[in-house]
């Protein structure tokens, strides 16, 4: 008998017995659902995905329920979404925790992510608040398949057109008004938002300039919810109410807005004339 | 450097295992590399549109046919000596060792060192697999100790090949027409067919 030979062939025949029964044990589940004619929408069910903000965290979630006929625990399933604008600049990312997905089970899964806003470059965010982009998204899939000898990466990229988080915005100018008494050059505004932005802060700020220089400067701060109309009080000095009062002058109004972080100028020349007796005053 | 005379070895043993590697290396893995080549192509023209996926997918089986064949034909020379040289010989212990190696390296190259990555219809798909390639690795490489086993198993019967004198007391005359049933009557009954003189190392099993 040839003992060396024999066991070195038994020996190699053993390891090729335990890989081929690795691999059938991938195959024999997926034929017999096959067989089974069992539908493919009983493996996976997704619920309603939630969100909530805390300040710049966006908190996402999205409960999974995923049965897993197989003999081999999904392992480390993670997800993960990047976005960049449509130049291709990176503006943020985020990834699930990885989650296993137990073989022969039905799971409960609570897909989580967050999204911290302070994260995103502040001139993308002033883009995406002001102006609407075009954001190229990828969400991508990694998980382990065969007790982690098989790795699985897939991405998966579209594009998704985002409009402004604040539709308009502006002042009137032309209806600004004088208040004498008060010291002040009341100018209207307006801002329409988006309700994703509903409750949170803004800050307008205003600025009056002449030829000769910042005549005065004010601010209102107001609560966000569709469209807002307010009013901005600009402080002014005794030589810019008296100039304002007796010359017909071009003006400078700088209008900023500023939101969550991202902020906006908003820039009008106009035409000033001295009001007669009475008016500009409330 | 004697074990490695082409004298101790038999020719139509090392073409049959010549001809059984290019099954393995060659012929087959063409075949089904071709058949899955046209399927994709069928696929192709199916959709119309060709995705440059699928032609990225098409170019690269043509670099695994390609690598296919220039490893498949070193590895069919190898298989040829390692079949040429008898059991319990250096030489064959030699040719199969790097035919082991070399096993080893053309599935490696020829798989990409198990990653596949392909955008189909801008989906990237990315498997590595390189665990599981592996384990077949490590069951191919084990084959170098069937290798090592075989030489030990047989280096005397190369070494000492039987003597005309030994045949007799293990076959009788009157026997001659059994066949063999052990190793040792197996060598003689070898070397009786192949005509074999007494020269040591001649004897292939």
């Amino acid at each position: 008998m040839r003992w060396f030979l024999t066991s070195a062939r038994l020996l190699v025949l053993a390891v090729y017995l335990v890989i081929t029964f690795l691999i059938l044990m991938v195959f024999i589940p997926p034929a017999m659902l096959v067989m089974d004619g069992a539908p493919p929408d009983d493996l996976i069910s997704v619920g309603e995905p939630e969100s909530e903000m805390i300040g710049d965290i966006v908190h996402m979630s999205v409960p999974l329920t995923i049965t897993n006929p197989t003999y081999y625990d999904i392992e480390d399933l993670t997800l993960s979404f990047e976005i960049r604008d449509g130049s291709g600049e990176y503006i943020t990312g985020s990834s699930t925790e990885p989650v296993n997905v137990i073989a022969g089970e039905e799971n409960e899964l609570d897909i989580e992510m967050s999204l911290d806003l302070s994260d995103i470059d502040i001139t993308e965010l002033d883009e995406i608040v002001f102006e609407g982009t075009i954001l190229e998204i990828t969400v991508g899939l990694h998980a382990g398949y065969m007790l982690g000898l098989v790795w699985l990466d897939v991405t998966v990229p579209f594009e998704q057109e985002m409009d402004p988080l604040v539709n308009d915005y502006g002042a009137d100018a032309e209806g600004a008004t004088l208040d004498q008494e008060n010291r002040t050059f009341d100018i209207p505004y307006y801002i329409d938002t988006n309700d994703m932005l509903d409750g949170h802060d803004a800050l307008v700020g205003m600025r009056l300039s002449n030829s000769t220089g910042i005549m005065g400067s004010g601010d209102a701060s107001m609560e966000l919810g569709g469209y807002h109309e307010g009013e901005c009080a600009l402080m002014l000095s005794n030589e810019s109410i008296e100039s304002l009062m007796t010359t017909e002058q071009d003006l400078t109004l700088e209008m900023d807005v500023s939101i969550e972080g991202a902020s906006v100028t908003l820039i009008q020349h106009y035409h000033w004339a001295p009001p007669s007796d009475g008016e500009g005053v409330p | 450097m004697t074990e490695f005379a082409f004298s101790h070895g038999r020719m139509s043993k090392g073409i049959w295992s010549a001809l059984w590697a290019s099954l393995k290396f060659v012929i087959i893995p063409l075949a089904l590399i071709m058949m899955l080549d046209f399927a994709l192509m069928e696929v192709a023209s199916g959709l119309g549109d060709v995705d440059p996926g699928l032609e990225a997918i098409s170019k690269d089986l043509d670099t695994i046919m390609v690598r296919a064949i220039i490893l498949g034909i070193p590895l069919v020379a190898l298989a040829y000596f390692k079949g040429f040289y008898p059991r319990g010989s250096t030489s064959r212990l030699t040719f199969g060792l790097a035919l082991v190696a070399g096993t080893m390296l053309w599935l490696w190259w020829i798989t990409f060192g198990g990653r596949l990555d392909v955008v189909l219809a801008d989906v990237g798909i990315s498997l590595d697999t390189s665990a599981l390639l592996g384990l077949f690795l490590l069951a191919i490489g084990l084959g170098a100790l069937i290798f090592l086993a075989e030489w030990k198993d047989y280096r005397q019967d190369f070494l000492h090949p039987p003597e005309e004198g030994d045949m007799i007391d293990v076959v009788p005359a009157t026997e001659t027409e059994v066949p063999p049933t052990t190793a040792t009557e197996e060598l003689v009954a070898d070397d009786e067919d192949a005509n074999n003189d007494s020269e040591p190392g001649a004897t292939d099993i």
